[in-house]
């Protein structure tokens, strides 16, 4: 189990954050996730960095996609067990708890709201302090503490995010993005459109992924959309829809295809990003980072442009409460700390809106 | 047949390797006794070889339509010799000369600044944005024309966004070698010579004051110690 390896693991947490003000007495974090369809509790302990506790309760819609208030539903009935499963999995009572940290956005406003308000009540009954936590830039710390990069070109790839990033003074730098859909969004509504998905994820792999199985490249039928670092998924998915009801091509072409548009377009604007930004690590973080045939791909071009590349391990990639509550050990760490009665969610919350006080590179 | 004893010539005129770009090689060569440059696409490993192939030739298609749509223009740009698809390389006449970058930083005459504002405007009127405008990509001649290289990221586009971002991209480059008063200066020359000739200046021009202070918010974020709570 990968959860073992990094729970006993000797980060040395001064070589990926050089200026980091470490707390002499190790500080119990509790993180709380609920941007989309997981809902997750995580405890981490640091320093030295400790897992304690990961629990997870995923929403997985019968048909369709993520419908938010049957999301709602299913978190506020998980969410009492999981917070409670968590406790008892570090061996923890609540009020060995130092602070309670929170996604507050980017994510689905209802969803949001749950997490949300069992922070805030918690944050207040207990009298810990509560901390807003930005879900991208989570995903992008805990990416870097457990792959043990310092100032790598991250990749941050899901259902509802495509973006490359650097790190710049205080905060995180945007140098490319998705124009309009995300990656994962294309794969997931591509795969539901032709009747493959859901689920969507079998065995760890995707329904794209399955279906491109025997298939080959067919030259010139789907448009490729790279325009500096930014690309677009949109008109791809369009074009492969239309091509699919047409069913002038085989499926597994047409999957094969598409998919290998859809990663490349990644790759390329990526390996623009490096020429840019001359970062010499590449991070893959996010959802989307779990398929290795993107992994693959990005790291064929890290290594030819010489750069040490890391994926995050793949329990880390989805959703959880961990990264929510390694995130709020850094920024508990600064002093960034919200009223409960002001923690209000901000379903949009861009990642370079962020104050990030542990990037000190510029 | 008559196409592969073309690319031994090809093959045959490059003389040396001057530069490995992101997106490209530079070989300097001699066509049919003619100085040129060669630009050869870089293979890249992790695109599957029909998609590279595809994306090779579409973009070489798009460089080699805008080269000969400007040579119409009358703004300084390199003659296009030749290309070959099949082996992702254009031929190009070679432009003798220095960088503007270079020039510069030696104080040249703010001719060649107007030159490059004049040209800008000239090629946005003709519905092309250059996409990497810098004073790296320009080259100041012995005549003392100021040609402008490298139409790689260059896209037929009249989005004034598009159009904004040349200009804002001139900015930063002489930001980047001069100093702040003088680089001001200059570009105020740019923008003068510039608006001269190109029709569709005001949408432009409001445009990049918008771009102008995106930048300008980033300060303030960076000063400002505390995360917002909102």
């Amino acid at each position: 189990m990968e959860t073992v390896a990094t729970r006993n693991s000797s980060i040395n947490l001064y070589t990926i954050y050089p200026s980091i003000p470490l707390p002499s007495k190790p500080v119990t974090i509790l993180g709380i996730e609920s941007t989309a369809h997981t809902f997750g509790v995580g405890i981490v302990r640091s320093p030295p960095f400790r897992i304690l506790a990961d629990k997870r309760s995923k929403y997985v819609p019968p048909s369709g996609g993520i419908k938010p208030r049957d999301a709602v539903e299913h978190m506020v009935k998980n969410a009492p067990k999981t917070l409670e499963e968590a406790l008892r999995e570090a061996g923890l009572e609540i009020d060995e708890i130092d602070a309670v940290a929170v996604a507050l956005g980017p994510g689905l406003g209802p969803t949001l709201r749950v997490g949300a308000t069992l922070g805030r009540a918690l944050a207040s009954y207990y009298n810990k302090p509560l901390i807003p936590v930005n879900h991208a830039v989570a995903h992008i710390e805990i990416g870097k503490v457990l792959c043990g990069m310092n100032d790598p070109l991250v990749v941050y790839v899901s259902g509802g995010n495509t973006t490359i990033a650097i790190t710049g003074y205080q905060r995180y730098l945007v140098i490319g993005e998705t124009m309009d859909i995300a990656l994962g969004n294309a794969l997931d509504v591509f795969s539901r459109e032709i009747g493959i998905a859901p689920p969507y994820i079998v065995n760890g792999m995707h329904a794209v992924d399955l279906c491109s199985k025997n298939g080959k490249y067919v030259k010139g039928i789907l448009p490729y959309t790279v325009k500096g670092q930014d690309m677009s998924y949109s008109g791809l998915l369009t074009a492969a829809l239309r091509l699919f009801k047409k069913g002038a091509v085989k499926l597994e072409d047409l999957c094969f295809t598409y998919r290998e548009i859809a990663f490349s377009q990644l790759a390329e604007a990526a390996d623009r990003a490096l020429g840019v930004s001359g970062k010499r690590q590449v991070l893959l973080v996010g959802g989307v980072a779990a398929n290795d045939e993107l992994s693959r791909k990005l790291q064929v071009m890290s290594e030819e442009r010489g750069c040490s590349y890391c994926r995050v391990p793949k329990r880390y990639a989805g959703d959880n409460g961990v990264m929510i509550a390694w995130t709020g050990f850094l920024s508990y760490i600064y002093g960034v700390t919200v009223p409960p009665m002001n923690a209000y969610i901000k379903q949009r919350w861009r990642l370079d809106k962020v104050e990030v006080p542990w990037n000190t590179a510029s | 047949m008559e196409h592969s004893i073309l690319e031994e010539i090809l093959e045959r005129s490059k003389q040396e390797l001057v530069a490995i770009g992101a997106e490209a090689q530079i070989w300097k060569a001699s066509w049919y006794g003619y100085p040129a440059i060669i630009k050869v696409r870089r293979r890249k490993k992790y695109l599957h070889p029909q998609l590279l192939d595809e994306i090779n030739v579409k973009r070489m298609r798009r460089e080699t339509k805008i080269l000969v749509t400007l040579a119409k223009t009358g703004v300084c740009v390199p003659t296009l010799y030749a290309a070959f698809f099949s082996k992702w390389a254009l031929v190009m006449k070679a432009i003798e000369g220095q960088p503007l970058s270079q020039c510069l930083k030696d104080r040249c005459s703010q001719e060649n600044i107007k030159l490059a504002g004049r040209y800008l405007g000239l090629i946005h009127n003709v519905g092309v944005i250059h996409g990497d405008y810098t004073v790296n990509n320009m080259i100041v001649t012995n005549r003392g024309d100021t040609c402008i290289i490298d139409f790689g990221l260059s896209e037929f586009s009249t989005d004034p966004e598009d159009r904004a971002m040349d200009l804002y991209l001139f900015l930063k480059s002489i930001n980047s070698i001069l100093p702040p008063e003088i680089a001001e200066d200059y570009f105020g020359i740019f923008l003068k010579a510039y608006s001269s000739v190109f029709n569709e200046w005001y949408a432009v021009k409001e445009r990049l004051e918008e771009i102008m202070l995106r930048g300008r918010y980033v300060e303030e974020r960076r000063l400002s110690t505390r995360v917002s709570d909102r």
